[in-house]
């Protein structure tokens, strides 16, 4: 029941029974303790009161009426201040100091009062009880008497009353209940303050602790109640700078990071579990203009592009494996804006999938590769003309040209060469321009890549001869069916083979292997020439890339071999790299690429 | 109370896959003017291989939203955006055949030598795109405002078609060897003057869809 009771009204009540018992428990005692030494010492006094009557009545004359004996009743009682009885055995009364002579035959049968019952049992009896024949509070003391003249046998009685002390108790008591009261209620009222003052800084703390829960976190306990409380205090202080603490670093994150979102020149948007966006950055509300009113919505609610729902889609239900790596895509939007965006899959505390999307202009990227390509292509396309008719005059004057000296035909055999090589070389970037141009191409038909592989050993029949080189050919016997154009497949060949023999010494071996994977065909064109630095490995590919750019024996090569073969590799969907030393060797090059095989079922 | 949210979340989705054939078939049409204006054969190839792909999305969503009625019963407002999501892509799809149309016109001209520069041509297709434009991000933000200035647009492609179509007739008549060529162009006219009509009616659907009101009558001749 206390338990429900507040802290204020607990501690009030226990005051209050305490202080209740120790006011009320000594004063019931004192009082009865003294009202009994009283109650003793009157009764003692009435004892030797009658002990001196009865010692004077065995003294006197023997009387020789009763009313003589009612006189000296009378007298002697007066005398003494008591009142004397004379009670026969019967109980009747026969003299009594206090009583008028005539009246002593009417008074009651005195027999059953208790004092005389005790004295004939017992010689002598006591009572204390009040007497109704004089109104006061009286102690009765009785002896019994034998026959004396007019006496018959019987008892003498005295009645004493309580002495004046048994009157100033009750007048005490009856302060000691008004100082009772008195002190109860100051002490009522003195506790209440008391706990009152308790209260107030208990009150105080659990402010401060509320000011904390809401939200101030600067607030600190600095006074309490007392030193029990400090440890909560400190506690409280202490939870309270942590959070504090941690509400800084929080925020500060929170700066840095939008800061640093705001700062970025990629569009960022962040994407909840449900597909609507969460945050935006600055640099993707200038990409979008539509995007204050973006929060809330779905990627394609504002920016237009199904193919970027359909990757926010996939990746949110977990569609996309590699959770860490960012999933790609490039979507073009109006007025030929071009973004390169990156999807990344997150998860956060509660482990719901999120997704931030990242958008990076390549617009302009896009353009200025645009007008490179067109402008190699037109530029190859311009040369061409100018190029046969130079190719063309120099041959006729070649052939026709019979009078002119050595001299001469040596410069026109320069001339011819250079111009054959200038024509190679066009023709290349020509192939290149048109490689890039076409981004899908049609489902290519099936070919045989051993058929292939040795119409292009044919193509180099002179260098082969030439340099005296061996092919050693490792393709299945029943041939391998892959999806690319013949023509094309046979390029690539020529072009690593020719590469092959080019760059290795005379008399060495070429070898082509092939090793069919359930989806792919990674063929390897392997050779024991010089291979080629680590350093240059990278950039092997790219045009007009040369490792021996000072090597004299360069001539007739453009470096446009490699970038044509990645180019028509990558537009089959394959992959093409190059070892060197090959695995397990020390010397020599090996260029591995990979293409389609063409499925059993299909 | 869960039964409620989730028709929300399905009435979001419905929104959505509008929103994809949206961007789909303005896409295609995109392409198709390419295709026409730039002389490239190949994306008008495209458009009409992808318009497969913008008739499964129509079949897909008059399917969700049969399905939408069936089980949920929709009152008010839901009702009329369900509706007006079944126009709108009824719109769309008749939009991405037009595209279809155009590119196949843009096929056969591109073989031919070609026309002179045909600044209406592009006026009216640049007219067209606005209105399919407009008429969408209408639809996207459920805002009238931009509804009405789709469908007072319309106009304009009226009269644009109109002058196309009087141009070519005089060009018919001066050179009747290259009729067929003036042909093709006034069909495509045609077709560009079709597709801003549609746009119309997707303005309207979205009028419907926020206001409750037809404006047909306002808005067509
Ligand atoms: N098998 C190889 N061994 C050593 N170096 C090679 C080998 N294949 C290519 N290279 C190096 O890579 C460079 C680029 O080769 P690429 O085939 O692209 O051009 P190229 O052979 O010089 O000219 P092109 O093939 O156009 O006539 C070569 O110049 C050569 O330095
Ligand atoms: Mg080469």
């Amino acid at each position: 029941m206390l338990r429900k009771l507040s802290f204020r009204s607990r501690l009030l009540f226990t005051f209050w029974g305490v202080l209740l018992l120790a006011l009320l428990l000594p004063s019931l005692y004192y009082r009865q303790i003294l009202s009994a030494d009283i109650e003793a010492d009157t009764r003692a006094n009435a004892i030797g009161e009658l002990n001196s009557v009865f010692w004077l009545a065995s003294r006197e004359q023997p009387f020789k009426s009763t009313a003589s004996l009612q006189e000296w009743c009378k007298a002697l009682g007066d005398q003494l201040g008591i009142r004397i009885t004379f009670v026969a055995r019967d109980g009747k009364v026969i003299a009594d100091s206090k009583v008028a002579f005539p009246r002593v035959s009417a008074m009651d049968n005195h027999a059953n009062r208790p004092e005389i019952i005790q004295a004939y049992k017992k010689e002598l009896g006591t009572s204390s009880r009040y007497s109704k024949t004089l109104g006061r509070h009286l102690i009765y003391a009785a002896r019994r008497i034998d026959e004396r003249g007019v006496i018959p046998s019987g008892v003498i009685r005295v009645a004493v009353p309580f002495s004046e002390v048994r009157k100033r108790l009750d007048h005490l008591s009856k302060n000691l209940i008004l100082i009772f009261v008195l002190t109860f209620s100051a002490t009522i009222f003195l506790s209440y303050l008391l706990v009152r003052q308790l209260e107030i800084p208990i009150q105080r703390m659990i402010r401060a602790a509320e000011a904390i829960e809401s939200g101030d976190y600067r607030e600190r306990i600095r006074r309490y109640p007392g030193r029990e409380f400090s440890p909560l205090a400190q506690a409280i202080n202490q939870m309270a700078e942590r959070i504090e603490l941690h509400i800084k670093t929080i925020t500060g994150q929170k700066q840095q990071l939008e800061a640093i979102l705001n700062g970025m020149s990629e569009g960022v948007m962040v994407l909840d579990s449900n597909g609507k966006i969460k945050t935006t950055n600055r640099a993707l509300a200038k990409i979008i203009p539509s995007l204050p009113a973006s929060i809330g919505r779905r990627p394609l609610e504002v920016i237009r592009s199904h193919e970027l729902q359909q990757a926010c889609d996939q990746i949110l239900a977990g569609g996309h494996a590699g959770e860490s790596q960012p999933f790609k895509l490039e979507i073009s939007l109006d007025m030929g804006l071009i973004f390169d965006v990156n999807i990344v899959q997150f998860r956060d505390m509660e482990a719901t999938i999120g997704a931030i999307v990242v958008f990076h202009d390549i617009s302009e990227l896009k353009r200025l590769e645009k007008v490179r390509q067109d402008f190699v292509a037109n530029v190859s396309h311009e040369l061409r003309t100018p190029l046969t008719s130079i190719k063309g005059y120099a041959e006729t004057l070649l052939v026709e040209g019979d009078e002119s000296s050595d001299s001469n035909r040596d410069f026109l055999q320069i001339i011819l060469k250079h111009a054959n090589h200038m024509s190679n070389m066009v023709d290349d970037l020509l192939q290149l321009a048109r490689l890039e141009a076409r981004q899908k191409l049609p489902e290519p038909a099936a070919v045989d890549a051993i058929a292939v592989l040795n119409s292009a050993w044919k193509a180099c029949g002179a260098l082969a001869k030439e340099k005296e080189v061996r092919l050693e050919n490792f393709l299945p016997e029943e041939g391998v069916q892959v999806r690319a154009d013949s023509e094309q497949l046979e390029q690539v060949f020529r072009n690593l083979l020719e590469n092959a023999m080019k760059y290795g010494q005379s008399g060495c071996t070429v070898s082509v292997l092939c090793d069919v994977g359930p989806e792919v065909a990674t063929f390897q064109v392997l050779d024991d020439g010089p291979g080629i630095p680590k350093q240059y490995q990278l950039r092997i590919f790219e045009r007009f890339f040369r490792a021996e750019k000072d090597r004299p024996n360069s001539d007739g090569s453009t470096g446009l071999g490699l970038a044509i073969c990645r180019h028509i590799i990558q537009n089959y969907g394959g992959k093409i790299w190059l070892e060197s030393p090959p695995p397990g060797k020390t010397e020599g090059s090996a260029f591995y690429f990979t293409l389609p095989i063409v499925l059993e079922e299909s | 109370m869960k039964i409620r949210k989730r028709f929300g979340q399905e009435l979001e989705d419905l929104k959505i896959e509008v929103l994809r054939m949206a961007a789909l078939t303005e896409r295609s049409l995109g392409k198709s003017f390419r295709a026409l204006f730039e002389h490239n054969s190949d994306l008008a190839e495209e458009v009409i291989t992808e318009d497969q792909e913008i008739d499964l999305l129509e079949v897909d969503i008059d399917k969700r939203c049969l399905r939408l009625f069936a089980l949920e019963q929709p009152m008010a407002r839901d009702l009329r955006f369900i509706i007006g999501c079944m126009r709108v892509c009824t719109n769309l799809e008749r939009i991405a055949d037009q595209a279809v149309n155009i590119s196949e016109r843009a096929l056969y001209l591109n073989q031919r030598p070609a026309l002179p520069h045909q600044p209406l041509m592009e006026q009216l297709a640049t007219t067209s795109m606005a209105m399919l434009k407009g008429a969408l991000s209408a639809f996207n933000d459920g805002q009238t405002s931009q509804a009405s200035e789709v469908c007072q647009m319309d106009d304009r492609a009226d009269e644009l078609n109109l002058q196309i179509l009087k141009h070519f007739i005089d060009y018919i008549i001066a050179d009747a060897k290259s009729a067929d060529l003036a042909v093709n162009t006034i069909i495509i006219s045609r077709c560009l003057e079709r597709c801003a009509d549609l746009a119309t009616n997707i303005a309207e659907a979205v009028v419907f869809i926020v206001e409750g009101v037809e404006i047909k009558h306002y808005c067509e001749p």
